[in-house]
């Protein structure tokens, strides 16, 4: 069967089945990615949009939309050259106040804490984090902007996070591996069940039937409010969770998409328009799926013109049954 | 089997799925059913009289069955010709009190079930072993809209040859796809879920000939969406012809106006029928006790009645991480569809209220006493108002309650109003001179007492819940456990499918409890 579209690199890639076979990633799981990556494209054209997904059956979906967005949403913030030293530009960030994260020019060690300051020491250059002082030639400087608790950063002197980077990752990546797993944007917010999203993102992926195999996590990157120091280019929420207490906190960080799995997810949290863009995955079999219809439906009435799939997604897999639209303002 | 190659067959089974209409033709079934639904139809409003409520709701139920069940006609767990009997009872009884030609019906009808019940032909049976044995059969499945024959068409259809498992609709939607699925029932009483992502790869919608719909398979959104395998047409097969070649040479040509529909055999029609509605505009308080309800259809084809009112609470099963559960109890009237319910035959209610008392002690009768007092004060103050629970109701209101639901505070739920001040006013309108705060503290002490027989009951289950029970809950829509402690009675968890929209006027100890219209 051919492959998807191609917008990001799962439609070459090889899915690891549990006796340890090797074997195509399925169409519809490539297509599923595609459309992430179609869903940030509209988000950076400016355009406020649903895409209304209906699926035989709840799983895989939102985590493989996820990893598209994040594909297409990555953009590059490493420059390990001499001229990318953040000496000058840290000295002028007021001290105490900014949790950092130190990424390396060179291998993995890479630190979490509270920036205190840049120290001159005997005309060494240092980023002073966290009770130890780092040469500024050697690190470069990630703002976390996600509000971790600054004590539980100071709580942990040098608080160590080396870089996790799988073998294999660079085939999957839009970007450097470095890049990727050290500096952290919110491309997407997925709203799902912790346990499910926790249990897909086992799933081993390889760019191809020679390169070693990484979780899908490592694509998606996720990580969950109430983590501290994680680096993150996705966040997930539980479907359970009350939308308001978590509505500003998505929608300040800018995501490209947010993508609501299942019904339960859609009924609760269509409403709460943390991205330009919605992914509503709806299962046909749930028991709220035809609630969840109607209010997809209530809410295309309300839009301004339908979306055309492009070419490359139009051709939608079996078992799928997909709707998108420009919402107002 | 990893869980991306189990989702993986889903999609694979949406492009290779082929469903059929498959309508069988069984001359005396099809007798049988045309003449009780033209008594019915004839009956209209009078169905809820006193004289004709018991028949109709015989009809109904024996019509539901010979429809939706795949079992020999004459299978003595059908009942049929105790029905045939109970119907030709009452078409004598009828006889001096009746429309003749309505009573002519309802004997003939009564003589028609009795052959039925008579009969050995198995028209919906065979019809499935018919079509399961094309494929293998130990990868079919037969799907019936109601748990309690399960087990007995699993028998009968191992009985004749055809060794197969069988379930609720709820089996069919979980995670693995059979190879052939044979559902049986009227064509439309599918949620359309099961047809637009199914779960086999054959499908056969088994039904008699003479539903006036024909099956479809609907999409999930509205407008004009992208789709590949949601939609696909119902393949219609040649009739399946059962009975003998006489009756099928002499039977009448169907008339149109005869066709049942769907919704005339379905389990919601009856329960509507099996209760008055709700009257919008008074009337109210002529029986105590019997309070609004709304009737929830569950997974495992049984139904529960749970009233409108706050206050009372049943319990339900929630899950976080799986399988790991937790039981809470909830306000009933707020319960929805895909709530998981716990549930017993008999009223949750009664047996709360003994273990509750077993938890007074001594004190019990005292209390009980207090409880029963401002009650009964209440119920004969609503008597004797002319304009009875609602007149006492605005009464109160003007005293300055917040709330006033008299019917629920008169019936033997009720423990005392959720308000403190609220009470008050109902004290001093009865003229209760009693302390307040000290009565109030007494009913604390039952309800607080009936929380911890509450607690104490959930944990029973909890224990009993294990996780192997669990996941065919999750897998199934329900399951049945049994808890350890007192009074270990069978109870089943299942969950909320669909909520009728009829308001309906049911007595206490029909609410929250497990039901099928077989209940009196």
């Amino acid at each position: 069967m051919e492959s998807a579209g191609g917008r990001t690199p799962l439609g070459r890639a090889t899915l690891h089945t549990e006796e340890g076979r090797r074997v195509r990633l399925p169409r519809w799981a490539a297509w599923f990615s595609d459309l992430g990556a179609w869903a940030t494209q509209l988000a950076e054209s400016g355009k406020r949009g649903t895409v209304a997904v209906s699926v035989p059956a709840i799983g895989y979906a939102a985590t493989l939309v996820g990893c598209g967005v994040v594909f297409a949403a990555f953009r590059p913030q490493h420059n390990s050259a001499v001229d990318g030293c953040q000496f000058e530009s840290a000295s002028r960030l007021p001290r105490h106040e900014h949790a950092v994260r130190l990424v390396p020019t060179e291998g993995t060690a890479s630190f979490v804490g509270v920036l205190q300051g840049t120290v001159l020491d005997r005309e060494r250059q240092l980023f002073h984090v966290g009770g130890s002082k780092f040469p500024t030639d050697r690190y470069r400087i990630d703002l976390l902007r996600w509000p971790d608790l600054k004590a539980d950063l100071q709580a942990n002197r040098n608080y160590s996070h080396p870089l996790e980077i799988p073998d294999g990752l660079d085939g999957l990546l839009p970007g450097s591996t470095t890049d990727f797993c050290g500096y952290s944007a919110l491309h997407c917010a997925v709203v799902s069940s912790a346990t499910r999203a926790e249990q897909e993102a086992q799933t081993l992926v390889a760019a191809s039937s020679s390169s070693p195999a990484v979780p899908l996590g490592s694509l998606l990157r996720s990580r969950a409010v109430r983590d501290t120091g994680r680096q993150y280019r996705s966040l997930v929420l539980s479907a359970q969770d009350d939308p308001e207490e978590y509505r500003a906190l998505v929608a300040d960080r800018h995501p490209s998409a947010t993508v609501l799995d299942g019904a339960a997810a859609v009924c609760r949290w269509l409403g709460a328009r943390m991205a330009p863009v919605t992914v509503a995955l709806v299962e046909r079999l749930g028991a709220s799926g035809e609630a969840a219809a109607d209010l997809l439906e209530s809410r295309r009435r309300r839009s301004l013109c339908d979306l055309p799939l492009p070419a490359d997604l139009a051709e939608v897999p079996s078992g799928i049954e997909v709707l998108a639209w420009q919402d107002r303002g | 089997m990893t869980l991306i190659d189990e989702i993986d067959q889903v999609y694979a089974c949406s492009l290779e799925c082929e469903i059929w209409d498959q309508p069988v033709e069984h001359p005396s079934a099809r007798a049988y059913v045309t003449a009780a639904t033209r008594l019915l139809r004839g009956l209209g409003e009078l169905e809820a009289s006193d004289l004709w409520r018991n028949s109709a709701l015989l009809l109904r139920q024996t019509r539901r069955l010979v429809c939706n069940v795949p079992l020999p006609l004459g299978d003595p767990r059908l009942q049929f010709s105790g029905a045939a009997a109970q119907l030709d009872a009452q078409s004598v009884r009828l006889t001096a009190v009746a429309d003749a030609d309505r009573v002519d019906c309802l004997g003939r009808a009564a003589q028609l079930l009795a052959q039925l019940a008579d009969c050995d032909d198995d028209p919906l049976g065979d019809c499935v072993r018919d079509f399961l044995t094309l494929d293998d059969v130990r990868e079919g499945i037969v799907i019936v809209s109601d748990r309690r024959f399960t087990d007995a068409v699993a028998e009968a259809m191992a009985h004749r040859g055809v060794a197969v498992r069988v379930g609720t609709e709820a089996d069919l939607a979980g995670g693995g796809v059979h190879g052939s699925a044979a559902i049986v029932g009227s064509p439309r009483w599918l949620k359309p879920g099961l047809l637009n992502a199914p779960r086999a790869r054959n499908v056969a919608l088994v039904h008699y000939d003479f539903f006036r719909e024909e099956p479809r398979v609907e999409p999930l959104l509205y407008g004009p969406t992208v789709s590949t395998g949601v939609v696909r047409p119902v393949q219609k097969s040649a009739a399946f012809l059962s009975g003998t070649a006489q009756e099928h040479a002499d039977k009448a040509a169907a008339e149109p106006a005869d066709l049942l529909t769907a919704e005339e055999c379905s389990l919601g029609e009856e329960i509507r029928v099996s209760f008055p509605s709700f009257p919008s505009e008074g009337g109210l308080g002529r029986v105590r006790d019997e309070v609004q309800a709304r009737a929830a259809l569950l997974a495992d084809g049984s139904y529960v009645l749970l009233p409108v009112d706050a206050d009372a609470r049943i319990l339900t099963v929630r899950s976080q991480v799986l399988p790991e559960v937790r039981l809470e109890q909830v306000d009933a009237s707020s319960v929805g569809c895909g709530d998981y319910l716990v549930l017993r035959s008999k009223p949750h209610h009664q047996d709360l209220t003994e273990r509750a008392d077993a938890l007074l002690g001594a004190d019990a009768h005292a209390l009980r006493a207090t409880q029963n007092l401002w009650k009964n004060l209440l119920w004969e103050r609503a008597g004797t108002h002319p304009r009875g629970i609602r007149g006492v109701a605005d009464d109160l209101r003007r005293a300055g309650a917040d709330t006033a639901n008299v019917s629920y505070w008169i019936s033997s739920w009720c423990i005392r109003p959720r308000s403190r001040s609220d009470f008050a006013v109902v004290l001093r309108y009865l003229a209760i001179t009693a302390d307040h705060d000290e009565t109030w503290e007494r009913l604390r002490r039952i309800d607080s007492a009936h929380r911890s027989a509450g607690q104490r009951y959930a944990d029973d289950i909890l224990r009993a819940a294990t996780p192997e029970r669990v996941s065919y809950l999750l897998a199934a829509g329900w399951c049945a456990v049994t808890p350890t402690g007192a009074g270990s009675e069978m109870v089943v968890i299942s969950r909320v499918e669909h909520l009728l929209p009829d308001t309906l006027l049911a007595p206490l100890n029909a609410l929250c409890r497990l039901r099928t219209t077989e209940d009196s």
